[in-house]
């Protein structure tokens, strides 16, 4: 019992958790929009589910506090207050404590507590002015008792049959039916049909009297009364409300009733008229027309509503094809492993099939391995989710931080539906948030600054993702001063990274800053400026196997740009061999293959250069490198590798060739060990490791230098 | 501009009707078409400069379209329709797919151009 009350607890948290990343969103977007009842209402009904689901779930001071919010809210739903920036101020306040609330649920915060009482006071403060203008304003408390009151609508959609037969002389008292009808369509998918059948000839008819009356077929979550007060001034017997699907009740069915049901129900057909119609097979309504049993109308109103049933089902079933269930996120992981373990196996299966030359084997083992390629496609797809939550989060922060520093800034986002694989979008958040921080303080002038140079007041941030091949590009791009290569430079060689004489490219300069403890940030804001940005950005990007590129123009602004890879966990390599060993090389950075023979080798003179095509590759034995002994072939293998702007050969024995490679990791032991990033299993068993190619390529260089400087 | 007139040429009557059209004007208008039905076989029903409508109006031409019928003559709209009049015609539910029973000439005011199909 304990344990189902936890489970439910952890799932009102985390549903909790969504509604409210959604209620700052609608927040920022009322901020900007603070007329727009949708969005009023969109902030109300958040507040409202997590003050009742909460006190669901014994999360008795969420749902207190979310009251008090809540109540404010339902002023300004009915019009008796509007939204104010310090409104809007409070509420994100609110959210954020809601969210720590949250987060230490099982414990008693005095801080929180404290900051929960005074937004509380200060909501209660912007109410009591609102309140002074309008004295009709009821008081807050039963305001809020309002909504909580039994007779609560219904929350899931009913639809009902009504039938409105106005009095004669609804002219006389002032009533147009149209006016109630339009009010009915109001309440949600309706469809309506007139009933002329009294309408008499010319002669006989009184221009000031009604005779007409309406089936209507309607849809909705408001429940009867509200049906019944729209009808309020007519009397009783002019209205017959049945309720004919309540939700979902008639999904089993294989369609909603037959035509004859419909008009045998409403009282306008006998049973026996329409069995006798029936029984001569022709189509019923025209029949029923045809033999003057029933007047067209009253067939338009049941045809209307078995299309309104279908088309009310149709829309229930495409809710529910296009819903989504939520799955813990361990359990991807486990089904992501296996499928690893599987493209693993299907490889040793390939190779086991095409060694024994038996053509149906070989056939079998090409279906596997069809089926595991969409498998393994599928599976990672699973995993896959856009990158638009993580855009949303960084407009508050660009809000907060932005106010704080007396900057006006604009966030514009791009390509927001561009998926990512779930882990590295976690892993992206930090880094993304320091960049944006960077921009913010660093690069973005004040709005005064920026006039003097004859830039526009509002800074600019623009987020934007798209998709590159197996890489996504992510790109924080600011209009502000730019980096300034010389501060820059200067800075660096005061703290001895770099000689004073040395002569870096501008790309070199602009990468000296993901130096750990490089700023050059005058003075320290609590923002940012202690120098322990940078280097954490390069640290979890490069854990995320992706890369940073910085372009700036002084003045003119900065454009981050983060390479990272679709997934960790399968990446496409090339397999290599090294004597006995495998090694896995990204193929994503693999340019070519070409030969290295005794005879090239010869020429340079032993320096480890190659001459592609009249280019200077330099390259790296990775025999030496890993220190493998044994019989040297006399025709090695250069793959040249993209690194940065740098082409780099990595010499093997041979090259087999493209290999699905299912990422694993070698575990605390060696984490140590600098140029491998993980390892592989082979078809056969065996591992391969997965080389870091520019990790090995900085060693080299590092080396090289030392062995100068002796 | 408030006013409803009727032009007659041979067997051919246009009616034509401006400003609102609501039950303030039912008899005026229920007397005007009783005068186009009595003079012609062919009424034209001209609701180009109609500003309002109300269900009113409607019943009126519901009722002119079956007394037509009934006397072999016809009624139509004109071409033109405001906004006013199709979206009333859709709020009030006249709107259909056929004709009624009296409408033996398939001649309905309300059935929709390009739906004439059912069941």
């Amino acid at each position: 019992m304990a344990g189902l009350i936890e489970s439910n607890r952890n799932a009102f948290k985390e549903e909790a958790y969504e509604l409210l990343s959604e209620l700052e969103a609608s927040l920022l977007e009322l901020e900007e929009k603070p007329d727009d009842r949708e969005l009023i209402g969109r902030v109300f009904r958040a507040m409202h589910t997590i003050k009742g689901s909460g006190a669901m779930f014994g999360f008795d001071r969420i749902s207190r506090f979310t009251h008090e919010v809540e109540t404010v809210y339902d002023l300004v739903r009915n019009e008796k207050m509007s939204v104010t920036r310090e409104l809007v101020n409070l509420t994100l306040a609110a959210r954020d404590i809601i969210r720590s609330l949250l987060d230490a649920a099982d414990e008693d915060d005095a801080t929180d507590i404290k900051r929960a009482d005074e937004v509380v006071a200060a909501l209660r403060r912007l109410v009591g002015c609102e309140e002074g203008s309008q004295p009709t304003c009821v008081k807050t408390e039963t305001q809020a008792k309002c909504t909580d009151t039994p007779g609560n609508p219904p929350s899931s959609p009913v639809t009902y049959r009504i039938r409105f037969r106005p009095p004669f002389d609804i002219f006389h008292r002032g009533i147009d039916p149209l006016f109630l009808l339009d009010e009915l369509k109001g309440l949600g998918k309706c469809r309506i049909v007139a009933q002329t059948g009294s309408v008499p000839s010319i002669n006989e008819f009184d221009p000031e009297g009604c005779y007409t009356y309406w089936d209507a077929i309607l849809t909705t979550d408001r429940g009867i009364n509200a049906i019944k007060d729209i009808f309020i001034f007519v009397e009783d017997g002019a209205l017959d409300i049945v309720v004919i699907d309540k939700e979902g009740e008639l999904d089993d069915e294989n369609s909603y009733k037959k035509l004859g049901e419909i008009l045998v129900e409403q009282g306008d057909i006998s049973f026996d008229e329409l069995r006798k119609t029936l029984s001569e097979q022709k189509k019923l309504g025209e029949l029923l027309i045809e033999k003057g049993l029933i007047a067209s109308d009253k067939i338009e109103a049941a045809l209307l509503e078995q299309q309104h049933m279908r088309e009310q089902k149709e829309l229930r079933q495409k809710a529910e094809a296009a819903s989504s269930i939520r799955v813990a996120s361990e359990k991807l992981d486990g089904l992501v492993d296996l499928v690893g373990e599987l493209v693993t196996v299907q490889a040793r299966l390939s190779q086991y099939a095409s060694l024994r030359k038996d053509s149906e084997l070989l056939l079998i083992s090409e279906v596997v391995e069809r089926l595991t390629a969409d498998l393994r496609d599928r599976t990672m797809n699973i995993r896959m989710l856009p990158i638009g939550t993580t855009f949303s989060k960084f407009k508050r922060l660009v809000r907060d931080l932005s106010q704080e520093l007396g900057k006006q800034i604009e966030l514009t986002t791009d390509g927001a539906e561009t998926e990512l694989d779930k882990t590295v979008i976690e892993k992206l958040n930090d880094p993304m948030v320091h960049l944006i921080r960077n921009s913010i303080d660093h690069g973005i002038e004040t709005p005064e600054e920026r006039s003097e140079k004859g830039k526009p007041p509002v800074g600019r941030i623009h987020l934007s993702a798209s998709h590159s091949g197996a890489s996504v590009l992510i790109q924080i791009q600011d209009d502000g001063a730019g980096l300034d290569r010389e501060a820059i430079r200067a800075k660096a060689v005061e703290k001895g990274l770099i000689g004073p004489e040395s002569e870096l490219s501008e790309k070199e300069i602009f990468a000296l800053i993901l130096a750990p403890g490089f700023s050059t940030a005058q003075k320290v804001t609590n923002v940012s400026g202690r120098g322990v940005g940078m280097d954490v950005v390069k640290r979890s990007i490069d854990a995320l196997r992706g890369q940073i590129e910085i372009s700036s123009k002084n003045g003119e602004g900065t454009t981050v740009t983060l390479i990272l890879p679709l997934t960790l966990a399968i990446i496409e390599g090339l397999l290599v061999r090294i004597g006995k060993d495998h090694f896995v090389l990204p193929l994503s950075v693999v340019k070519e293959c070409v030969e290295l023979t005794e005879e090239d080798a010869a020429e340079a003179h032993g320096r480890h250069i190659a001459n592609v095509r009249g280019r200077i590759i330099p390259y790296i034995k990775l025999r030496e490198r890993f220190g493998i002994n044994g019989y040297v072939p006399d025709i090695e293998q250069i793959v040249i590798v993209e690194i940065g702007d740098d082409n780099i050969g990595f010499v093997v024995d041979a090259v087999i060739g493209e290999h699905q490679t299912v990422i694993k990791s070698l575990g605390a032991f060696y984490k140590h060990v600098e140029g491998v990033s993980g390892a592989t299993i082979l078809g056969d068993g065996t591992v391969a490791l997965i080389l870091d190619v520019s990790k090995i390529a900085m060693l080299a260089e590092e080396e090289e230098k030392t062995c100068f400087r002796i | 501009m408030k006013d409803f007139s009727l032009e007659q040429s041979g067997n051919v009557a246009v009616l034509a009707v401006s400003g609102p059209v609501t039950v303030e004007r039912a008899c005026e208008l229920k007397e005007i078409l009783m005068k186009a039905l009595q003079g012609a076989d062919q009424v034209v029903f001209d609701l180009e400069g109609m500003t309002e409508v109300d269900l009113s109006c409607l019943q009126i031409l519901c009722s002119a379209h079956r007394t037509a019928t009934r006397l072999n003559k016809s009624i139509t709209l004109g071409n033109v329709r405001p906004e006013v009049f199709t979206s009333a015609l859709e709020c009030s539910g006249f709107e259909r797919h056929t004709g009624c029973v009296l409408d033996t000439t398939k001649s309905c005011l309300w059935v929709k151009e390009k739906e004439k199909n059912v069941v």
